[in-house]
């Protein structure tokens, strides 16, 4: 009889936003994790898979949902598992050895706690440390004290929340390695890791299983099983085969390819970008002849996919660019934009700006109130109520930064009211 | 623009009608204020025990706070500046700084009222002059520190902008400088101001050289009240001091902190801004925004904006010029022995004995002062990290102990001194009375600032109650506790004049200790052990923090900060 290690029944996370709304971080997630496995969340910023992850150790409780611990109901922390964090979580005050020694259970007699310190210690080459105090060592040395704590209190699942995020590229690299050596080695009482990650590669490089998350709300569009043989080639035909197919079912699901009438009469969110950053894009692809894939254009730009594809689906909105499959392309109008000078880019993005439905709406609300302003509140409850999935605070923001570029509407930062300009109506 | 200022006219709101409402008080108090001002001089005012006196009592004694917050920002800005723009001012007004700050009120009394008097001999302005700068004294120092610290700890790239865009001295200040200190500004003001109340009675009804001084204000009626054991009229006082700090908080800091929101530096704005009616009112009244508008600032300032272009100076880096060093501190040298010269031909009639007393009794206020701080800690320091640790219990908590925290303690010492005579005991009880705040508010502040990784992870790791807060919030708080600690030991020191020294029910309460001795020699004008009694006093409080909390607080940052 074949149970999940790890399962999740229907958990729902919903987050109390200061309007009195609630905004739905996870949605009915069901999930089955099985034993002696390394599982990858995979998902953009905001997903939830830093939330899902902390239901999954205990430290947060669902709003809705159960937790299945080997076949056992879970309601509060889970003590078989272990947590190595983001920005390291290392005492200040206590040194090396001290913080290690957090973490095994209370109870054992002192020699036998330095036995198991130093057997960690040696795993995992932190010799000459003990006695150094955190300020002292790099940000990789710190990665691995956590992991040393972590991996001390022998625990059955090792839980890692986007592990190396706060790491330059190469102490990443390094620790990526020693991570999965020491997973080779099959380290006692060890059954499963899971790591929460924002990077495609990684998660492919490390994991046998891939989660991957869709945002607004958060929820799980796929899981992969990846069957790479180890050690991993990250240059290797089949290892980019696989990110590629990764990288498609992301952008299916986050840039699906439904006809332009269709989303044009539809009132959606505008996702969260800035003017400089459309711009910026539309130089990119300028220098590029025009068009781009989303990987390419990730890596030219330098930030991460979710955030890209953001702008790039902005744009799209806008017009001056269109996005078939995993491409970015300009557009006639685009590439105008781009020619233009400041004043005529101003005209064109009021022009675009104004076909965007949600733009529309929000325009003909100050329009026809009583004295040609509404207030930032009343703007942000709207938007609340029309899109309780999105974060109304961050929409808000884009869409006044976009309506001012525009010359569209004015801000008081002090009344906190979006009104018309004097030569609008 | 003819329609604009036609909108502006036509609208009229219950703003409006609140702003007006408030001007006419305000016009009918300055009346008031002036008519007592031009009167002649009353030493001893007649003190009527009557609750309907005692709202015009409040009007003068709120007058006086205000007035002496002005010339505590006046002096600020001028102080903090001087030390922290001139390397030579810095090392002799710093020092100083800390020296004033350890003196008590009834230390500057004595000066300040003969030569207040001396300059106005024939009005009351002279008398209401001292006892403006005497609760001026109460309030002042924290904040000069604040804005002095600030000054110093400017971002540099702030004050770069600044210089290439060629600012005057003047733009800087008012742009880069000010803005930069307002939140610290703001926050010292408020525990400044409460600083000057704790001392009201005393700046309001004192004892010179056997004379007897009363203006009228709430402090002097709680005074008349607890001397002579009327028991309504000390509720009463008590009432009208604790309404008095609620409409000011109300009315005053709460507006201020909502409006210095956005001198805060931080690149999001925080989810938590502080609202206030009031600043509604102000900010929606047509009537403020048309005098608003006219006086814009803009058109004021940039009189001065470009008056001196400057270029970046030569230097930038202040070069350590040897010579200048040598003269400065000669100069420095021989002043210090002038003054140490001139105090002891006045205090040289002062013999053994009396020094011997005047020594002792410092040891035992200092005894007292410990023992209070080590008090203090053993409640506030659990409490104070069980309401910061809770977003939600510390934001419900904080405006309650900000109004309990400036309520001054003398005014109910009464009570406590009639439940517990032996003085030389319960002015320990008084002393805490006035101080514990201090450690609260930073224990608070520390506990509040715990990164949320670390409590994660201290979860994981099945952390039992007892290790928490032995292994996460305990070390945490430390620094804060120290700073907490440093504060409040101070406000002991000088809390031990009202706390050692009584007169409750006709009868006259004293301690073994230097507080009692300090008021008992500027009541009998013996003013040259008043001026023993001080330094002593001044120089226990500066070197215990030289050799004991200084080096403890730099400890205790170094150690148990969190740094990213």
């Amino acid at each position: 009889m074949y149970t999940p290690i790890i399962e999740l029944k229907d958990v729902t996370m919903k987050f109390k936003m200061s309007a009195g709304n609630y905004l739905v971080g996870l949605d009915s997630i069901n999930l089955k994790i099985d034993e002696s496995k390394i599982v990858a969340i995979l998902g953009p910023s905001g997903a939830g898979k830093s939330t899902l992850l902390r239901i999954i150790t205990g430290l947060l409780k669902p709003t809705s949902g159960e937790i299945y611990y080997k076949d056992v109901l879970q309601t509060s922390v889970n003590d078989k598992m272990a947590m190595v964090f983001q920005n390291f979580a290392l005492f200040p005050w206590k040194t090396v050895s001290e913080n290690i020694a957090l973490g095994i259970k209370q109870g054992s007699a002192p020699d036998e706690k330095d036995k198991l310190i130093t057997a960690v210690i040696d795993m995992i080459g932190l010799e000459g440390f003990e006695d150094v105090y955190p300020k002292e060592i790099s940000g990789g040395m710190k990665q691995r004290v956590g992991l040393a704590r972590a991996l001390v209190s022998k625990p059955e699942i090792l839980c890692m929340d986007e592990p190396f995020s706060a790491l330059d590229a190469l102490t990443a690299e390094n620790l990526r390695e020693e991570i999965l050596d020491l997973w080779s080695k099959k380290v006692s009482g060890l059954s499963n890791i899971i790591i929460v990650t924002h990077n495609i590669n990684e998660a492919v490089y490390m994991s046998d299983e891939i989660i991957i998350l869709a945002s607004n709300p958060g929820s799980v569009k796929a899981t992969y099983h990846n069957t790479l043989p180890f050690p991993r080639d990250q240059k290797s035909s089949i290892f980019l085969k696989t990110v590629d197919i990764i990288y498609n079912i992301l952008t299916a699901n986050i840039m699906p390819d439904i006809p332009k009438t269709e989303t044009k009469e539809k009132l959606a969110p505008i996702p969260h970008a800035s003017v400089s950053e459309i711009i910026g894009l539309l130089e990119v692809l300028d220098d590029n002849k025009g068009r781009l894939d989303l990987f390419d254009l990730a890596d030219e730009i330098k930030r991460d996919f979710g955030t890209t594809i953001s702008i790039a689906l902005v744009a799209e909105m806008l017009g001056f660019v269109e996005t078939p499959s995993h491409d970015v392309i300009f557009t006639q109008l685009g590439k105008k934009f781009l020619d233009a000078d400041v004043n005529e880019r101003k005209i064109l993005f009021k022009e675009q700006i104004m076909k965007i439905p949600l733009i529309k709406v929000i325009f003909d609300m100050i329009v026809k109130s009583e004295n040609g302003s509404i207030t930032r509140e009343e703007c942000e409850q709207f938007l609340a109520e029309k899109f309780p999935n999105e974060n109304s605070e961050e929409l808000l923001e884009t869409v006044v930064n976009l309506a001012l570029y525009a010359e569209l509407i004015d801000y008081d930062s002090r009344d906190e009211e979006l009104s018309l300009i004097s030569g609008n109506i | 623009m003819a329609r604009a200022i036609e909108k502006k006219i036509l609208h009229f709101s219950i703003y409006d009608v609140i702003v007006l409402a408030f001007l006419a008080l305000l016009t009918y108090g300055i009346s008031l204020l002036a008519s007592r001002w031009t009167g002649t001089i009353v030493y001893q005012a007649k003190i009527s025990m009557s609750p309907i006196a005692l709202i015009g009592y409040t009007f003068f004694s709120m007058s006086r706070g205000f007035i002496a917050y002005g010339l505590s920002l006046a002096f600020t800005f001028g102080y903090g500046y001087l030390a922290a723009k001139n390397r030579y001012a810095e090392r002799i007004l710093i020092p100083i700084l800390d020296i004033l700050q350890s003196i008590p009120v009834l230390g500057f009394l004595p000066g300040i009222v003969l030569g207040m008097i001396a300059l106005f001999p024939h009005s009351n302005i002279g008398l209401e002059f001292a006892s403006i700068i005497m609760i001026f004294t109460g309030q002042v120092w924290n904040i000069t520190f604040s804005f002095y610290q600030s000054l110093k700890s400017i971002p540099k790239d702030l004050i770069e902008a600044s210089k290439i865009y060629g600012f005057s001295k003047w733009k800087t200040f008012w742009n880069v400088e000010v803005p930069y200190s307002m939140p610290g500004l703001v926050w010292n003001s408020m525990m400044g101001m409460a600083g000057g109340w704790f001392f009201l009675i005393v700046c309001e009804a004192f004892t010179l050289e056997n004379k007897n001084f009363m203006l009228p204000g709430i402090g002097s009626y709680m005074a008349v009240a607890m001397s002579n054991g009327y028991v309504p009229g000390e509720f009463y006082g008590i009432i009208a001091m604790i309404l008095m700090i609620l409409a000011i908080d109300i009315f005053f800091w709460r507006p201020i902190v909502a409006w210095s929101n956005k001198f805060k530096m931080e690149e999001v704005a925080s989810e938590e801004e502080s609202t206030s009616f009031i600043l509604d009112v102000l900010k929606n009244s047509h009537i403020l925004k048309f005098f608003r508008d006219l006086t814009n600032l803009q058109k004021f300032q940039s009189k001065y904006s470009h008056k001196e272009v400057k270029h970046p100076s030569e230097n930038l880096y202040e070069s350590q010029n040897k010579a200048g060093n040598v003269i400065f501190y000669s100069i420095l040298g021989f002043v210090t022995a002038v003054i140490i010269w001139r105090f002891f031909t006045f205090v040289g009639n002062v013999n053994l004995s009396q020094l011997l007393l005047i020594l002792s009794d410092d040891g035992f206020t200092a005894f007292r002062v410990y023992l209070a701080v080590v008090i203090s800690i053993a409640w506030a320091l659990p409490v104070g990290i069980i309401i910061g640790k809770s977003l939600k219990l510390s934001k419900r908590m904080q405006p309650i102990v900000q109004v309990l925290a400036s309520f001054p303690a003398p005014m109910i010492y009464p009570w406590f001194a009639m439940l517990f005579p032996q003085i030389n005991w319960s002015s320990i009880l008084l002393m805490l009375l006035g101080t514990q705040w201090y450690v609260l508010f930073n224990v608070i502040a520390g506990a509040s600032t715990i990164p949320n990784q670390l409590k994660e992870a201290s979860m994981m790791l099945n952390f039992d109650k007892k290790q928490l807060w032995r292994d996460l919030y305990i070390p945490a708080v430390l620094p804060y506790l120290i700073t907490g600690a440093i504060t409040a030991a101070g406000g002991a020191w000088n809390a031990s004049i009202v706390a050692e020294y009584m007169t409750i029910n006709g009868k006259l309460l004293e301690a073994n200790g230097i507080g009692a001795l300090i008021n008992n020699f500027t009541n009998s004008g013996e003013l040259n052990l008043l001026a023993v009694s001080i330094v002593v006093m001044s120089i226990s409080v500066v070197i215990i923090n030289k050799l004991m909390w200084r080096p403890l607080q730099k400890w205790t940052t170094s150690k148990f900060n969190f740094e990213e």
